[in-house]
């Protein structure tokens, strides 16, 4: 991944980063690492959203200019919700600026380090704060802490109620899903009966045919799939755990601009380098983006643990055969 | 690798998808709601008009693969979701090449600024809410998005250092308050608050 130069208004190339993602101005391998991270790391995720947030409020002072200014209109304030929250970003703006409420002076009091656990996480569900209403204007320590009292009470019934819905909704959802599920399973099991019949009259028939190998030849293929397609350019290979008992390995990788060869090739490299499985015949789905392969694997032949290579080439229409690049797959097995 | 698409998930798909994030079935809920909640966001952050759906298909295609006895690398899920999810967003890109519609062009122009009454009563609210906060968490907030561009970021360096956390921690809690602000101010708006 490419890091750019930092000129945005933020600390760093870090936030830079974030921004250009947002903005949609990453490449499609580096905007997949942030995301893999935000998907995976709550810190990073809602770095994200601080970011995003830190837009609304530079577009709120008109900081945003040219292709960013467009791509920050298009893509993220183009909807109600998006004009919601620039509205916002541009009172809160002009509040801290110019707050008619008392603000503390700029090295007021500092706010302790409990207050940062005690307060929501944004993932939570967001319980909104009481907005003071008739109570506004009351002045004196006993009405703020009445009026303290109240908000509590009310928020806690609020919660309250929201739970006991909620847990009402769940109980009958769950019930809904236990139905099916019972239904479902139950016409598993006929039909697996169905297929066992069907297997051992198959292999009644045939003369190396026992009972335990119909049976055997009705359980399917135990399969593990790996997507490859997510794995960041240039950064280290994808790490597979491969468990006793694994019959196939899918393989997924996703060829961007691979809608320009009209076949494709497969070939698995072990540890030495050496070819140790190929396929002339990968599943293919085709889109505007290109094409996405499937490479079902014997797992046997991950023999041992190592660093394997994935290398993918494509035919064109006129019969060149380019190879398309390789992806590294650090396989470990039991 | 096919995905039926359009389908939607079994109960053994749910069950399996649940008993893959964890063992617990309460926190297995959980980890599905927030691995759908970052999915969401992921989704509109690419420009999706309808991120929800696509989130649902997501949280689906892996539940369904999961139903179908494939097992999926455990120490690294996240990768998993990230691939079915890139799949799902240019399936979308796809149908709507197909519509002749770029995602771009999907998307409106920025609807107009508020009136000025509704930026005042906005306003109003925004006071209401940051009196809910508390001084110190007022002031925080406040001082973090006070200022131009570069006043602004020598501000916060040096409220992150008086508060003796880092720039980052900083940025996620002042976020934070932002948004049970930013919540605060939408439920003042539409209850008829600070008419």
């Amino acid at each position: 991944m490419s890091y750019p130069r930092d000129t945005g208004p933020g600390d760093g190339t870090r936030d830079n980063l974030l921004r250009r993602y947002l903005l949609g101005q990453l490449d499609a391998e580096d905007a997949a690492a942030v995301e893999l991270e935000a998907l995976a790391d709550g810190e990073r995720f809602e770095l994200l959203l601080a970011a995003e947030a830190e837009l609304y409020d530079e577009h709120a002072r008109g900081e945003l200019t040219g292709e960013d200014l467009r791509r920050f209109e298009t893509r993220l304030a183009s909807d109600p919700e998006g004009a919601a929250r620039r509205d916002f970003a541009a009172a809160l703006a002009r509040r801290a600026d110019h707050g008619s409420t008392a603000a503390p002076e700029a090295d007021g009091p500092a706010v302790p380090e409990a207050d940062g656990p005690a307060a929501p996480k944004s993932e939570a569900p967001a319980v909104p704060l009481e907005f003071p209403g008739a109570e506004r204007g009351a002045t004196g320590r006993s009405r703020s802490v009445h009026r303290g009292l109240a908000l509590a009470a009310t928020l806690l019934l609020a919660v309250g109620a929201w739970l006991g819905v909620r847990v009402l909704q769940l109980d009958q959802a769950t019930d809904r899903l236990e139905a099916e599920r019972a239904a479902l399973l139950a016409e598993r099991a006929a039909l697996t009966q169905e297929l066992a019949d069907l297997k051992g009259a198959e292999g009644a028939g045939t003369p190396e045919g026992g009972l335990s190998e119909g049976a055997k030849a009705a359980a399917p293929p135990v399969t593990v799939s790996f997507l490859v397609a997510a794995a960041v350019r240039g950064g280290p290979a994808s790490v597979f755990d491969i468990g006793d008992g694994v019959d196939v390995v899918e393989l997924q990788v996703e060829v961007e601009g691979g809608d320009v060869y009209v076949a494709f090739g497969v070939e698995l490299r072990g540890p030495r380098g050496v070819a140790v499985w190929s396929s002339r015949d990968p599943g293919v789905e085709r889109g505007p983006w290109g094409a996405a392969l499937t490479a079902p694997v014997p797992a046997p032949v991950f023999g041992s643990s190592g660093r394997y290579r994935l290398a993918v080439e494509g035919r064109r229409g006129d019969g060149v055969v380019e190879e398309i690049g390789t992806y590294a797959l650090e396989i470990r097995r039991p | 690798m096919t995905d039926s698409g359009g389908k939607g998930p079994t109960a053994e798909a749910l069950d399996s998808l649940l008993a893959f994030l964890d063992p617990d079935r309460r926190r297995a809920a959980e980890e599905h709601e927030r691995i759908h909640r970052r999915l969401v966001n992921l989704f509109r952050w690419r420009g999706c008009a309808d991120p929800e759906s696509l989130a649902d298909e997501t949280m689906d295609r892996v539940g369904r693969r999961l139903g179908e006895g494939v097992e999926i690398h455990a120490s690294d899920p996240y990768r998993y979701f990230t691939g079915v999810a890139h799949r799902v967003f240019h399936e979308l890109l796809r149908r709507e090449a197909r519509d002749r519609r770029t995602l771009e062009g999907v998307r409106r122009e920025p609807p107009p600024e508020a009136p000025t009454a509704e930026q005042e009563r906005r306003l109003a609210c925004l006071d209401q809410c940051l009196e809910g906060l508390g001084d110190e968490s007022k002031g925080l907030v406040l001082r973090f998005y006070q200022g131009e561009k570069g006043e602004r970021i020598a501000g916060r360096k040096r409220l992150a250092a008086d508060l003796g956390i880092t720039t980052n921690a900083l940025r996620i809690r002042a976020y934070r308050f932002r948004a049970r602000l930013e919540s605060c101010v939408r439920g003042c708006l539409s209850g008829g608050g600070s008419k």
